[in-house]
């Protein structure tokens, strides 16, 4: 995973308001070499930046600015509700281990562009963990033992006994921290409150925070390649949703197209909203390695002409 | 409710089919913890609970609807009275009358049935615009259990008589509980006595209460003796007489069979006791034999009768005319043994001719006269005298009817002499009259002629007198059996006498059948047939079945007493067994012939049939069972709608089901 992911930079389209240098671009005029625009001049002005040239032809003063590289604050919002233990025989890991590992792997690929890496991790009705952003290299082992802990089974059994996870109450707690120019990313399947996230997303968004939302989805919950592996189940069965606890009995053969249509419309829906509010929605499932989602994220991020 | 064809009630079993078929696919579904589970939440889908309790909806809407169908097809209806018919006219009472023997004891200055019958009597005064149906036991000529006016019900009240027989109540109740099928009031008039087990049932049944029964109960002494059991045995009649109170003593058991009367006394010792009642050896009862206990120790059917078909044995007199007619070896000897061998239903007398005067004709059957000498004309005149007064007269010719000659009273027409030719003397039987039905057993016992069987004769006969039948000629074409009627009485005559000294008459095989055939001619056997006594009503009655010989002239007649009553079959000389009261299919008791007889039911007569033999008619509806006027109400429809209702129902749940 190293080794693939060292050669990859993430670039965030928004611009970061760090205190230490890095590879994003800062809101703040700064010091480097790459021009960024002319300002015309003010009493107070650093007079080394003025234009002479522009003098020259405009016989006005005008200063020059300069972008500055700055590093980024990333909050990575891991949703481990109970919903995100399962895993059907068709994936290769629960959506919680998989989005585990997506964790680590932008931790580490943050961290290697000294970006602050923070997490937070939402069981239950409250905030369960909060690791607050750090640039150290060493953040990497303590993001790694902070899923550790997460992933504990009494740590499961715990969320399965609390009932729903409050995920927005993780927002809320980001919110409430003033972060801005910043990068939320949320790894979350989407089956708690979704139309509660959504606002919490948009206000941070509107703060200038970048926010990413993954939608971490189970194959046999909704295939997103081309085989057709969704909802692989056969006579009645008692499906009981983990987070509710509600139960319904379905003839499986009968209600699987339904079903499908309704999921596909929910991503429909969860699509065209997270497109309204201008925000990040990534979608895989879990018998993908993490790095290529990433991967491929960054691709197809990717400027045009890039 | 009555159904119309229960058999159609068996089809409720399947009603259980549904339930079953629930609970074989009642399979606990996999759970499954799925997160997505909430895209599977819709108000089309049904939670687990409701689902549940709908499929056992489902079945229960199944198995009413199964249930339903099978009641309708059952066809259900009710017999209910017309309208503008007020309560009071359709109030019913069935009047259970015990007549049996113990209702005959007198209580006061009348019989206990008297006492019965007036309550009836005041009940149905009492009610004058209800209806009424009198149901006897043992049951009467009146077999049906008909609904009548208050007026027809008195009537039949007066036509009540005593029966000789005993009442099983408990099964005549059970059979009036099979015919009735309107709600009525029964009212039981009875003393509640009888003998045994039953009398004990009996008066477990006076203390308690039924529902739409009311008992009356009679005054009766309590008996502390029961005639609990009698039968022929062979020490005669014999009666089981009960003793429950360990009574101790002698008591005298009397029987009566006709005008005869024996006594035996009975030593009570144990609880049950035995008494055999001896016979008259020399003659059979006639009618209905009556055994009883003195009245002071019985008081409870204490009298039994014990049907019997009889008659009096014939008595025969042979008269021999030689001196030594009573010696054995004799002509006399000869026809007292063949007339004895042939049948036990005779009296046989043998007397010397001198002794004959002294004799008292009219104690004779008929009168055998072997050979006999010339005879005073008032001797002569009373013979013909007793035989045109009815009696029969069998004449044998020999050595000393020769004499007689021209005159003589017993066989007018005929005249004797002696055979005055060798070729006259031998017995020598050419021509029989094979149709005559006297000659029959003689002709099927000798197909060809008789040649075998020779004797000699002494007289011949010569007949001018028109009226004679010529059973059988000599070959000289001289008459050897000849018959000829007088007064009422008939007169036989053979033309040999039989002896063993000049042939071999007397000892030849066919000589027997002769004697026999000719005396069943004359005066036949008597012959009983008794029925056994365990008859019961609603039971089968096995009766003998007819014997070899017992289709003689005319019909023989069997008789069975039973609580159903009287029942007589006919047996006619082809071995056809009709049935008096058809109906009733009896299995005669296989006998060495191994015969079975069948009663046919005359369509007529089923109704007839189908109110005395409950359960045992052919399947036809008896008028009588259906009260007039009732009408039927039928609910196979209504429970045929409720059936296609539920169907829908249930096609309307299932079809709700398939959205989950």
């Amino acid at each position: 995973m190293e080794r693939r992911l060292a050669g990859l930079r993430f670039h965030f389209v928004h611009s970061m308001d760090g205190r230490l240098t890095g590879v994003h671009r800062s809101a703040q005029p700064g010091v480097s070499v790459e021009f960024s625009d002319h300002k015309e001049y003010m009493p107070g002005d650093d007079l080394r930046r003025l234009d002479w040239k522009a003098y020259a032809r405009l016989d006005r003063f005008y200063v020059r600015q300069f972008t500055k590289d700055t590093h980024a604050n990333v909050h990575i919002l891991l949703d481990a509700s109970h919903s995100m233990t399962y895993q059907s025989p068709a994936a290769a890991a629960s959506k919680l281990l998989f989005s585990a590992r997506l964790a680590t792997a932008l931790s580490y690929l943050f961290l290697r562009q000294n970006d602050a890496v923070g997490l937070l991790t939402m069981q239950g009705r409250d905030v369960r963990r909060f690791l607050p952003a750090r640039s150290h290299p060493s953040q990497l082992v303590t993001v790694q033992e902070h899923l550790s802990e997460t992933l504990a089974p009494e740590a499961l059994s715990a969320a399965e006994a609390e009932g729903p996870t409050a995920l927005t109450r993780g927002l809320e707690f980001l919110v409430s921290r003033r972060v801005s120019r910043s990068a939320v990313i949320v790894i979350t399947d989407l089956q708690v409150d979704p139309d509660g996230l959504f606002p919490y997303l948009a206000y941070l968004h509107a703060g200038g925070n970048f926010c990413w939302l993954v939608h971490v989805i189970d194959p046999a919950e909704y295939d997103l390649g081309p085989s057709d592996r969704a909802f692989p189940f056969s006579g009645t069965r008692i499906f009981r949703s983990p987070e509710t606890g509600q139960t319904v009995v379905v003839d499986s053969r009968l209600a699987r197209e339904e079903y499908l249509g309704r999921f596909r419309e929910f991503l429909r829906d969860t699509h065209e909203k997270a497109a309204e509010l201008r925000l990040e929605l990534s979608r895989c499932n879990t018998d993908i390695d993490p790095v290529d989602f990433i991967i491929r994220y960054l691709i197809d991020s990717r400027p045009e002409g890039e | 409710m009555t159904f119309e064809a229960p058999l159609y009630l068996l089809a409720l079993a399947l009603a259980a089919l549904p339930a079953g078929l629930y609970l074989s696919r009642f399979v606990r579904s996999q759970r499954q913890v799925f997160p997505a589970a909430v895209f599977l939440f819709s108000r089309d889908m049904t939670p687990l609970k409701r689902l549940r309790s709908r499929q056992i909806g489902v079945a229960f809407l199944r198995t009413g609807m199964v249930a339903m169908l099978a009641l309708a097809f059952a066809g259900p209806f009710l017999l209910t009275q017309p309208e503008g018919e007020d309560e009071a006219s359709t109030a019913r009472f069935v009047l259970f009358i015990d007549r049996s023997a113990s209702m005959t004891s007198v209580s006061g200055d009348k019989t206990v049935l008297s006492e019965a019958l007036a309550r009836a009597r005041e009940l149905t005064e009492s009610f004058p615009r209800a209806r009424f149906a009198v149901w006897l036991c043992p049951v009467g000529e009146r077999k049906g259990l008909a609904f009548e006016d208050a007026a027809a019900t008195l009537d039949a009240l007066d036509a009540v008589e005593p029966s000789y027989a005993a009442c099983h109540m408990t099964a005549s109740l059970d059979a009036l509980a099979k015919r009735l099928d309107v709600p009525a009031s029964v009212r039981v008039y009875s003393d509640f006595s009888a003998p045994g087990a039953e009398g004990r049932q009996l008066s477990g049944m006076a203390s308690e209460r039924r529902s739409g029964m009311e008992l009356i109960q009679l005054p009766s002494v309590p008996g502390n003796l029961t005639l609990a059991h009698l039968r022929e045995t062979a020490a005669g009649l014999t009666a089981w007489v009960e003793n429950p109170s360990l009574r101790t003593g002698t008591v005298r058991l009397t029987t009566r069979c006709g005008d005869w009367t024996g006594t035996v006394d009975v030593s009570l010792a144990s609880a049950l006791d035995e008494a055999a009642v001896p016979l008259p050896p020399d003659r059979q009862v006639e009618g209905a034999c009556q055994v009883a206990l003195p009245d002071d120790v019985l008081a409870v059917d204490n009298t039994a009768y014990f049907e019997i078909a009889s008659a009096e044995k014939p008595k025969v007199l042979i008269v021999d005319g030689s001196p030594t007619g009573v010696q054995e070896g004799s002509p006399a000897f000869f026809l007292s043994a063949a007339i004895k061998a042939g049948s036990t239903g005779y009296t046989v007398l043998r007397l010397g001719q001198p002794e004959f005067s002294y004799a008292r004709l009219g104690l004779a059957s008929v009168l055998v006269l072997v050979d006999p000498l010339p005879m005073p004309s008032y001797l002569e005149e009373g013979i013909a005298d007793f035989v045109r007064k009815g009696g029969r007269l069998w004449l044998l010719a020999g050595q000393n009817m020769a004499s007689w000659g021209r005159a003589n009273r017993l066989f007018p027409g005929a005249s004797f002499r002696a055979c005055a030719t060798v070729e006259e003397h031998p017995f020598d039987v050419e021509w029989i009259d094979r149709d005559d039905p006297l000659m029959a057993a003689l002709g099927s016992a000798a197909p060809q002629l008789l040649r075998g069987w020779v004797s000699t004769r002494h007289t011949a006969v010569s007949l001018d007198q028109p009226g004679v039948d010529v059973l059988a000629r000599f070959s000289d074409g001289v008459p050897a059996f000849a018959r000829v009627a007088l007064g009422q009485g008939r007169v036989v005559l053979w033309s040999a006498v039989p002896e063993r000294d000049n042939g071999s008459f007397a000892l030849h095989p066919l000589f027997p059948i002769a004697v026999s055939s000719f005396m069943a001619d004359l005066a036949p056997p008597a012959r009983t047939v008794r029925v056994p006594p365990e008859c019961v009503a609603g039971s089968r009655c096995a009766v003998a079945p007819p014997a070899a010989g017992d289709a003689g002239e005319g019909r023989s007649v069997y008789e069975g007493a039973t609580a159903a009553g009287t029942r007589r079959l006919l047996a006619d000389a082809s071995g056809r067994v009709e049935c008096a009261v058809p109906g009733y299919y009896y299995d005669l008791r296989a006998d060495s012939r191994g015969g079975s007889f069948t009663c046919v039911v005359p369509p007529s007569e089923r109704a007839a049939v189908a109110s005395v033999l409950p359960g045992r008619a052919p399947a036809a509806e008896s008028p009588a069972v259906t009260p007039k006027g009732a009408r039927k109400v039928r609910y196979g429809t209504i429970l045929l709608a409720a059936a296609m209702a539920l169907l829908f129902l249930e096609l309307w749940l299932v079809t709700r089901r398939t959205a989950t």
